[in-house]
């Protein structure tokens, strides 16, 4: 705490920057489950419901929400389809969403450099 | 939750997106036993496999086909489906790693290299994907080190370079080799892939 309040007064410039990157960080985005979802969608052109499911250990009834919060954003599209006799849930990123998840990479990385300079 | 942790677990959940249908270690194994069943049928284990000859060929390379769908099948349903954008780029890196097998075995059969081009490939493909993997997984570089040292036996004498080159008649210890190497990296995979997604999930409770 003290090393906070000194670098506070060392360096108000940068903490105050810092401030303002944290103030803008989106909320939406950056809950644990829908960062994760929102990074493993980065990575690919889409995934299905399953698969997403199986990386974020969220019930059906979770992962829907989840989804269902970042659709209504038109952060991610969810395809709805049927593969043999199975349904099928596919979502990917829309250009919004990519966008969306690369500023809050960016606002991440900033802050973490931030973090590193007042303890330096 | 610490930053250093959040970015970790952010990048080793990009890594296995990306890198998801690479991970899917089971589908290597219909491809290291047609390469022991080819050693097999070289080593003169396998009697019926030349006396059926081609259809055995043929049935044996069905079979692994029919194995990789029905591993594909496995993953898809129990892990999900992940889809890539098809990509001029990795059409052309298939057709480079095609042209470059043919190439080495061709300069394998026309020179009697002291080092083993056949083997030397197969360390190339593990060292390469060690390298696209932002070099995380070790047991490429394992492999990739285990063939560069196999490619080097006909150095010592213990074994000759025909024994090794992959299209040869006397091939059946290097085909038996990267056989055995193909199926030990592709459980490692797995294991990988399985323990990677149990670790996201459980840092993420």
């Amino acid at each position: 705490m003290a090393d906070s309040f000194t670098a506070i007064t060392a360096d108000g410039i940068t903490m105050n920057s810092a401030f303002e990157d944290i103030v803008t960080l989106d909320k939406l985005i950056h809950e644990p489950a829908r960062l994760a979802i929102m990074t493993a969608l980065s990575s690919c052109q889409s995934a299905d419901f399953l698969f997403l499911q199986r990386l974020t250990g969220l019930t059906k009834g979770n992962l829907s929400s989840h989804l269902a919060k970042l659709e209504e954003a038109a952060l991610v599209q969810i395809d709805k389809q049927f593969i043999g006799k199975r349904p099928n849930t596919q979502v990917g990123l829309t250009e919004k969403g990519h966008q969306a998840i690369d500023r809050h990479w960016n606002l991440l990385e900033n802050l973490r450099q931030n973090a590193q300079s007042w303890r330096a | 939750m610490k930053s250093k942790t959040v970015a970790a677990r952010l990048a080793q959940t990009k890594l296995v997106t990306r890198h998801y249908h690479q991970l899917q270690g089971l589908k290597q194994i219909p491809v290291g036993l047609l390469f022991l069943m080819l050693a097999m049928d070289k080593a003169g284990w396998w009697p019926l496999f030349s006396i059926w000859q081609p259809i055995s060929g043929i049935l044996v390379f069905g079979l692994a086909v029919i194995g990789l769908w029905l591993v594909g099948r496995y993953y898809n349903q129990t892990l999900g489906r992940v889809n890539h954008p098809s990509s001029i780029r990795s059409k052309l890196a298939f057709l480079g790693w095609l042209a470059l097998l043919i190439a080495s075995q061709w300069f394998e059969s026309l020179w009697q290299w002291p080092i083993s081009a056949s083997i030397l490939f197969f360390a190339l493909m593990y060292g390469v994907g060690f390298w696209v993997t932002r070099r995380t997984l070790y047991q490429y570089l394992a492999a990739a080190s285990l063939l560069v040292i196999i490619s080097l036996l006909p150095l010592t004498g213990i074994v000759t370079t025909s024994q090794l080159f992959l299209f040869g008649p006397e091939s059946a210890i290097g085909v038996a080799l990267v056989g055995l190497i193909i199926i030990i990296v592709g459980l490692v995979d797995h294991w990988w892939l399985t323990r990677s997604l149990q670790l996201l999930r459980m840092e993420l409770q």
